[in-house]
């Protein structure tokens, strides 16, 4: 990990609280708010390091002195002479405009704006502070270029096109990554909608060993927040798209004869367009996938839209036939790791059907914006009576200022951060034999674990009904039948939900990290 | 909150002070593993010892070191290793010193865990003051839901006089009781079971249907009453190369 900013890297640019993700490329012309500019200079700098943007569209690195506060003459004790009616400051916006052509920048416009500033001189200095921020923001053209991390991808997404991720909040994904027990070397199942965000996410935390198998609904996998978390091409490949609607049919599926298919390819592209295949075919390789992070210099700005060529589309056949191929065995074996749904599919069709593929004891967890969305899922996995220690949670998260006195928490904050269920997957089959052994560990709690027996509660009006035994070891429970057995009304687990804090070991799972 | 905020992965290098009970510390071993290495400090002697031995027990031996020393006296003794510093001590600003040495030189993130807001307070003047940027302090709680079906009775208004709109009523009613379906027994049985009755069941059902004709079933969810208000406040940073 070098701290260099170089050329085809993905950097995240920050003005203010604005962040945008871009590859750094030459004689490219970025856009970030009202500014335009080249990133050419940069290159070779450090990350971190704050450019000024010139009229010219090329970054300067400002001189130390240059941008420096004036010292404040003269400042006031409190706001008791203080009008707001507008009138204070005789700097119109035409003047302001004017000096801007005249070329002042910056410090020089807020010098001017102070001194023409009636009021400023009898503000309080803490407010001479607030004032000189505002005015910063405004007229100080600075951008700062760092190197994308997790948490500044999320905020960018968040912050930018929440509808696009499903309104996952930083500390929701932080959540699900901790609930889900993301770590290296493990194979974790994931359907979701938020065109690959939560799956880059996921994959930073594996740093390329394990497994990812992404079900998609469509053609193919929508893979458009991927290159912002600048993912190196081997973290990259162990994430294998499998469509959606292949699951019932898994096990009459065989894997496709690859060299077939490549073979059939280049014939095709034989007839097609004679020449230039093979170097094509390896080049478009490496560029295909991550589209973009780690990009070759032929890709000129604006190559989004074009059309891809038959080459490429043929590589892209072939690469999405391997990692079909990849996700199926996984699939069959089924016996993942982890199971991560954050789907605008109904989740309760999902989880139940997926909740198939999890290996027992092994962490699933349900994200929706809505917590009815939830609710139903919770209700549905409790009377399979394949999961425990269902939760339903939400975080909350509230920023704060700090400043000497003035302490306190922001006045805007985010109302919601969504919802999250979790639980742990057991093999209900394996139950039978124990003697309700949660019962001993928490008296209060009451999760449905075992079948013979749904465990005493405080609320049961002892209407126990004679329930019959979910499913055995090798056969996970139609949750359909279940519903249909008449033993296994819900209105028997009227009771407390099973405590969180029960059964696992400390690794498993961390609060407040 | 606390993994993301460290950009940590697997590869990381992290110092964190104090180890107390070593939960923060599986939590970022499960993360950094397999090539990544924590360096943990704990002073007081029993403890260090007792998460060691944790440590090795649940085979997380190779990636971490436990030293038993007080940073505060003797500092890290690390120079320019760490990916990311977490600080759960009583006085952190004391540790941002040792803290950006410990960082490596191409730069790296930082987070202070502290109860009390005057903590924070201190903690910030002296990342300020050590040259950290993108300070950012912040509060995050987990709050539980309990879910359960619930039973509601619609309200009873009294019958409407007018023959038309008592057809509707009825079959008003008809999807109420679909709706309520399986969750409520009770109910289906005291107002579909109308037929054979003796008196007295007849009288019951007079008396409900005044008090309960219709009832709605539905799932609700609502926050437990008694959560956690405060753990702590996160303060994080960032060291540029």
């Amino acid at each position: 990990m070098s701290g260099i900013i170089e050329e085809g890297s993905r950097v995240i640019i920050q003005k203010g609280t604005y962040l945008r993700s871009e590859e750094v490329l030459r004689k490219n012309k970025v856009s970030v708010q009202k500014l335009h500019f080249y990133l050419d200079n940069a290159i070779g700098c450090n990350y971190g390091t704050t450019f000024k943007v010139g009229r010219n569209g090329h970054l300067t690195v400002p001189h130390a002195s240059e941008e420096q506060p004036k010292p404040v003459p003269t400042s006031g004790e409190n706001n008791q002479f203080l009008n707001d009616d507008g009138s204070s400051q005789k700097l119109t916006k035409d003047t302001i405009m004017n000096l801007k052509a005249q070329g002042f920048e910056g410090e020089d416009i807020i010098e001017q704006l102070i001194e023409n500033s009636e009021t400023f001189k009898i503000k309080t200095e803490f407010s001479q502070e607030k004032y000189l921020n505002k005015k910063r923001k405004r007229h100080i053209s600075q951008v700062t270029i760092l190197k994308p991390t997790l948490r500044l991808v999320c905020q960018m997404m968040y912050s930018s096109c929440p509808s696009k991720i499903m309104e996952l909040r930083t500390d929701t994904v932080s959540q699900i990554l901790t609930m889900a027990n993301i770590h290296s070397n493990i194979n974790v199942l994931l359907l979701e909608n938020t065109q690959s965000f939560l799956a880059g996410a996921i994959l930073h935390r594996m740093a390329g060993h394990g497994n990812v198998v992404q079900l998609y609904n469509g053609d193919f996998p929508i893979r458009l927040s991927l290159p912002h978390f600048a993912l190196a091409e081997d973290e990259m490949k162990i994430l294998s798209g499998f469509p959606m609607n292949k699951i019932n049919i898994l096990h009459s599926l065989e894997k496709e004869d690859i060299e077939e298919k490549q073979s059939e390819v280049a014939e095709e592209m034989d007839s097609a367009e004679p020449p230039i295949k093979k170097e094509i075919c390896d080049e478009g390789n490496t560029s295909q996938k991550d589209e973009g992070s780690s990009t070759k210099r032929r890709r000129k700005p604006k190559h989004y839209n074009k059309p891809l060529t038959e080459q490429e589309k043929h590589v892209r056949k072939i690469n999405r036939i391997e990692e079909e191929n990849r996700a199926l065995e996984l699939l069959k074996t089924a016996s993942f790791d982890s199971l991560i749904i954050a789907t605008k599919f109904r989740s309760k069709t999902a989880v139940l059907r997926l909740i198939e593929f999890l290996a027992p004891s092994r962490p699933v967890v349900v994200y929706s914006p809505y917590k009815e969305v939830l609710n139903e899922c919770l209700l549905a996995l409790k009377e399979s009576k394949s999961v425990l220690n269902l939760d339903l949670t939400e975080t909350w998260w509230r920023s704060y200022q700090v400043l000497t006195m003035r302490t306190h928490p922001h006045i805007m904050m985010d109302g919601t951060g969504g919802y999250l269920l979790t639980g742990i997957k057991v093999d209900p089959g394996l139950n039978d034999s124990t003697d309700n052994p949660n019962v001993n560990r928490n008296p209060a709690a009451n999760p449905p674990v075992n079948p013979t027996n749904p465990g005493p509660s405080t609320q049961d009006k002892t209407d126990v009904k004679p329930v019959i035994p979910a499913g055995t070891s090798d056969n996970d429970p139609d949750p359909a039948d279940l519903k249909d057995n008449p033993g296994n009304k819900s209105d028997t687990d009227h009771n407390t939900m099973p405590d969180g804090d029960s059964a696992e070991p400390p690794s498993k799972r961390t609060k407040s990290s | 909150m606390v993994l993301l905020q460290l950009n940590l992965k697997p590869g990381s290098i992290v110092v964190e002070t104090g180890t107390g009970s070593g939960s923060m510390s599986h939590a970022i071993m499960r993360t950094i593993a397999p090539t990544g290495h924590l360096f943990t400090f704990e002073f007081h002697e029993q403890r260090a010892k007792l998460a060691r031995d944790e440590f090795v027990q649940h085979g997380f031996g190779n990636i971490v070191t436990v030293a038993n020393q007080d940073v505060l006296l003797d500092g890290f003794g690390l120079n320019n290793v760490a990916d990311a510093v977490f600080l759960d001590l009583p006085s952190p600003w004391e540790a941002i010193k040792f803290s950006k040495d410990a960082l490596k030189t191409s730069g790296g993130h930082i987070c202070s865990f502290s109860p009390c807001i005057e903590q924070v307070q201190q903690t910030c003047t002296a990342l300020n003051e050590q040259g950290f940027k993108d300070i950012r302090t912040m509060e995050c709680l987990q709050r539980r839901h309990d879910v359960r079906p619930i039973t509601l009775q619609e309200p009873n208004f009294g019958k409407i006089e007018n023959d038309e709109n008592g057809e509707v009523e009825e079959s008003c009613r008809k999807r109420v009781h679909e709706e309520v379906g399986e969750n409520n027994d009770e109910v289906e049985e005291d107002t579909v079971e109308a037929d054979n009755e003796s008196d007295e069941v007849k009288r019951r059902r007079a008396a409900i249907s005044t008090k309960s004709e219709r009832t709605v079933g539905i799932v609700a969810a609502c926050p437990m009453r008694q959560i956690p208000g405060h753990t702590g406040y996160l303060t994080f940073a960032v060291l540029y190369p």
